[in-house]
């Protein structure tokens, strides 16, 4: 266990490339992806493998990977990330509209790229672990695999998603609206342009939210099934294959003895009402949210990212993300590495990115022994 | 109804059982979860017990060692952790823009009050940790809105993480590390009320004690003046609101900082001088332990000035 915070001694505090690698430090690494180039053909493998479970008597009538979207309704190239952008008519009246509609989807494009695969990573990494503890110990009894897996699946999707679309928001909202002001910078009276670029950001936020939280959403179910699998290799492994095998162990630990009758699993199937809890998940997303204060402009400053949702995207999905995160964190992302994702830096270098911005701005140095001379 | 009735006990946590299986069900979850959590003799009335205490941090928490009989029904029974977790997650698109009504921070509180038996039972406790279930209370830590619902969000969930620190468990720590709860207790150090605060700077306090926390801290010069930053701004609030809780855990922080001897070094120069003064003599009168730490903080940095903690200065 100790070694899980043993620390570079040296770290070096990255450079603030910009505002929004500081809101993102928060939750995560600046890791940047380096810009590869999108495989057309490129699908979520979830999509085939979800098709290929038989569903479980009808109990789970819509899995998310079936409501959300399917694979005939992906955008299969970047491009296409143009025909979901919001375009203010207000920006008509500034004589903006023409030069946003041609910056806002690349400017989209970077600032989703710029974050998602370290979100992604990071929704995806917890999710998993904690579907697989969850759905592994509620499912002991369980002897149909298949239902096992749609559990999985239902809560696995629904937390990472969630996870991903609420850290990605704030770090999502300053990439978008500072590469909005780098770009137009000039074009108008600085206040007009401050004003269209969180007109502009405002609006289009919720459709990288939902990006992102999709992508997490694709990661997580691919995931979970080779983390399922393997556990499940090793249940039977252990107790036997048998028809009517269930995890012998958890039954008569002495834990579970002590729990009533009402509340514990029981051999072979799971009640309806049981069953329930895990198909709930598919009612949490996002995207049911309905919207309330669209299109509002924050009197605040600038860096101000408490803006509203502008529009539900609910099946939008992009593919920008599923290829930069494949080709990224593949390997990262394979369940044993999960832990030591955890433990070395992916997640620690943030400390010092949010140290060294938020709160010591006076300190150059960067080591502890330069202080000591007094 | 006496506590320490066995037939009573045994009664309530028959209705426990029972409230336990509710929360499975979407239709009489929020009917359970508002039972269980304010359960008067087995459970404490959780939610405005924390909200109004004025007792110390410890008790506090040890408060919450009348739930423990419920913390392995939570965790073993089926489909319960799962339910809380949906409470939690549903509510995370209203935290940016802030919309959490009272009513829905009342909710989701109570679910939190319910894992925080989870996290604080010996039997659970590695269990919950191994789920990573802590991480789901993180977007709630981030939150910066001052409203009551939220502040009372952040307290309970910055609850739970001080059950999980309360057992001095280097692995509890480490975990804790490496998700990045320190940045998260800063921000809550900074803006929170003063309860929030004096939570948020008993788990930092108790992540300082262990050897682990402690290197982790005074490892960089950003995260050491990161933590002192933000104790030097408390302590400097304190004098204009004194509370004697919130700064015997500031103090402990910096004893422990000072057991490093670099970050030891950085705190002669940068230990408030209103610890030097007499600034807070009559806030520790009635508290010998702090003014032990205190004067062995300034032992250690080598405090040339005599703190006026004496009686008449």
């Amino acid at each position: 266990p100790l070694n899980h915070v043993e620390l570079p001694l040296e770290v070096a505090s990255p450079p603030n490339s910009g505002v929004h690698t500081h809101m993102l430090s928060q939750y995560t690494s600046p890791v940047h992806l380096s810009s590869g180039t999108l495989m057309e053909d490129e699908k979520p493998a979830s999509l085939g493998l979800s098709d290929q479970l038989p569903s479980a008597q009808g109990l789970f009538q819509a899995t998310p990977s079936q409501s959300a979207f399917r694979a005939s309704q992906l955008p299969t190239t970047i491009s296409n990330i143009g025909t979901h952008v919001i375009i203010n008519q207000k920006l008509n009246s500034w004589g903006l509209h023409v030069h946003f509609q041609r910056l806002v989807p690349a400017v989209m494009d970077r600032a989703i790229k710029d974050i998602v695969s370290v979100i992604v990573q990071r929704s995806v990494s917890i999710a998993t672990q904690t579907t697989k503890e969850l759905v592994l110990k509620d499912y002991a009894m369980e002897s149909d695999e298949t239902r096992i897996y749609n559990a999985a699946h239902l809560m696995v999707a629904s937390l990472a998603g969630s996870l991903a679309h609420v850290t990605c928001k704030e770090p999502l909202c300053s990439s978008i609206s500072s590469q909005l002001r780098n770009s137009v910078q000039g074009l108008s009276t600085s206040e007009i342009l401050e004003h269209a670029v969180q007109l502009v950001t405002n609006d289009n936020l919720d459709l990288g939210c939902a990006v992102i939280e999709q992508a997490a959403t694709d990661k997580a179910i691919q995931t979970i099934d080779m983390e399922i699998a393997q556990q499940l290799l090793r249940r039977k492994h252990r107790d036997g294959v048998g028809p009517a095998f269930f995890d012998a162990n958890m039954y008569t630990q002495s834990s579970m003895g002590a729990i009533p009758e009402a509340l514990r699993p029981k051999p072979g199937h799971l009640t309806v009402s049981q069953q329930r809890v895990y198909e709930d998940f598919v009612r949490l997303p996002w995207q049911n949210q309905s919207s309330q204060s669209s299109h509002v402009i924050p009197t605040g400053s600038a860096s101000s990212c408490a803006i509203g949702p502008a529009s539900a995207h609910g099946s939008v999905s992009l593919d920008v993300v599923s290829e930069a995160i494949e080709s990224n964190s593949a390997t990262h992302l394979s369940p044993a590495s999960i832990h030591s994702m955890m433990a070395d830096g992916f997640i620690q270098q943030g400390f010092e990115k949010i140290s060294t911005s938020a709160f010591i701005s006076a300190t150059t140095s960067s080591e502890l022994s330069q202080v000591k001379s007094s | 109804a006496a506590a320490g009735a066995p037939a009573n006990k045994d009664r309530k946590m028959a209705s426990a059982e029972h409230l336990v299986l509710d929360l499975s069900s979407p239709d009489l979850r929020e009917n359970a979860l508002l039972e269980l959590s304010k359960n008067k003799d087995l459970f404490q009335e959780l939610a405005p017990f924390v909200w109004n205490s004025f007792g110390t941090i410890a008790a506090l928490i040890q408060k919450r060692e009348l739930f423990q009989d419920l913390a392995p029904l939570l965790w073993n029974s089926f489909g319960t952790i799962a339910a809380l977790l949906q409470e939690i997650v549903s509510i995370y698109p209203v935290l940016s823009p802030p919309n959490l009504t009272p009513a829905q921070s009342n909710r989701v509180c109570n679910a939190l009050a319910l894992l925080q038996c989870v996290a604080s039972h010996p039997d659970t406790r590695m269990l919950f940790l191994n789920a990573h279930i802590p991480l789901y209370l993180y977007p709630f830590l981030n939150t910066t809105s001052k409203s009551r619902p939220f502040e009372y969000l952040r307290l309970t969930s910055l609850g739970v993480i001080g059950a999980l620190v309360k057992v001095d468990d280097t692995e509890v720590i480490s975990f804790l590390l490496s998700t990045e709860i320190i940045p998260l207790c800063l921000r809550t150090m900074e803006m929170g009320s003063e309860l929030s605060k004096t939570v948020a700077t008993f788990i930092v306090q108790k992540i300082l004690l262990d050897d682990v926390g402690l290197d982790y801290i005074c490892t960089t010069a950003e995260r050491f003046f990161a933590v002192g930053r933000v104790l030097g701004n408390m302590v400097a609030a304190l004098a204009e609101q004194p509370s004697s809780r919130l700064l015997k855990h500031i103090i402990r922080c910096y004893l422990r900082l000072s057991d490093n001897l670099r970050a030891c070094d950085a705190l002669r120069s940068c230990l408030p001088d209103m610890l030097r003064d007499a600034t807070f003599s009559s806030c520790l009168r009635e508290d010998p332990t702090t003014r032990r730490w205190l004067q062995q903080l300034l032992h250690n940095v080598g405090g040339n000035r005599v703190p006026g903690l004496q009686a008449g200065g």
